[in-house]
């Protein structure tokens, strides 16, 4: 049970990996946010972002939510 | 639920609402959309903030004059009323 807002769509956008990515550097893939859930959605999530929901599943060790 | 406690749970999603989009926004000062939504929710919270305290006490020691105000409300363990 999902509710998300839609943010308004807007031009902002970062390349969640630079485009000149040195090797041997580590990066943490750069969050776009489109979408929100309700507030009584992410307070219960413990994140009002969607892609930032990741319960912690090691027996399959991938995302919570199948993706 | 109490109508104490459903406002509360409403005034406490959407306060956590606006924070969320108040740190993604120290990351991401330029995203116009998330500041229009953290603005909305801010003005949700003050409402519903100035409706809580209006019926059932003020929240946090605040400025109506009277410091103790706050912690005369029933604490999380006098939840007979819940």
């Amino acid at each position: 049970m999902d509710v998300i807002k839609k943010l308004q769509a807007s031009d902002f956008f970062i390349e969640p990996i630079p485009k000149n990515a040195v090797e041997a550097m580590a990066y943490v893939p750069f969050q776009n946010a489109k979408t929100l859930y309700s507030p009584e959605q992410g307070i219960c999530m413990g994140t009002l972002f969607p892609e930032l929901s990741l319960p912690f599943d090691p027996e399959n060790r991938m995302r919570g939510d199948g993706q | 639920m109490t109508e104490r406690a459903i406002l509360l749970k409403k005034l406490s999603a959407v306060e956590f609402a606006a924070h969320e989009l108040h740190i993604y926004l120290d990351t991401h000062p330029d995203d116009v959309s998330a500041g229009k939504a953290m603005n909305e929710y801010d003005r949700q919270a003050n409402a519903l903030r100035l409706e809580f305290e209006s019926k059932f006490g003020p929240l946090t020691p605040g400025e109506d004059g009277n410091r103790w105000a706050w912690i005369s409300d029933p604490w999380p363990w006098n939840n007979q009323e819940d």
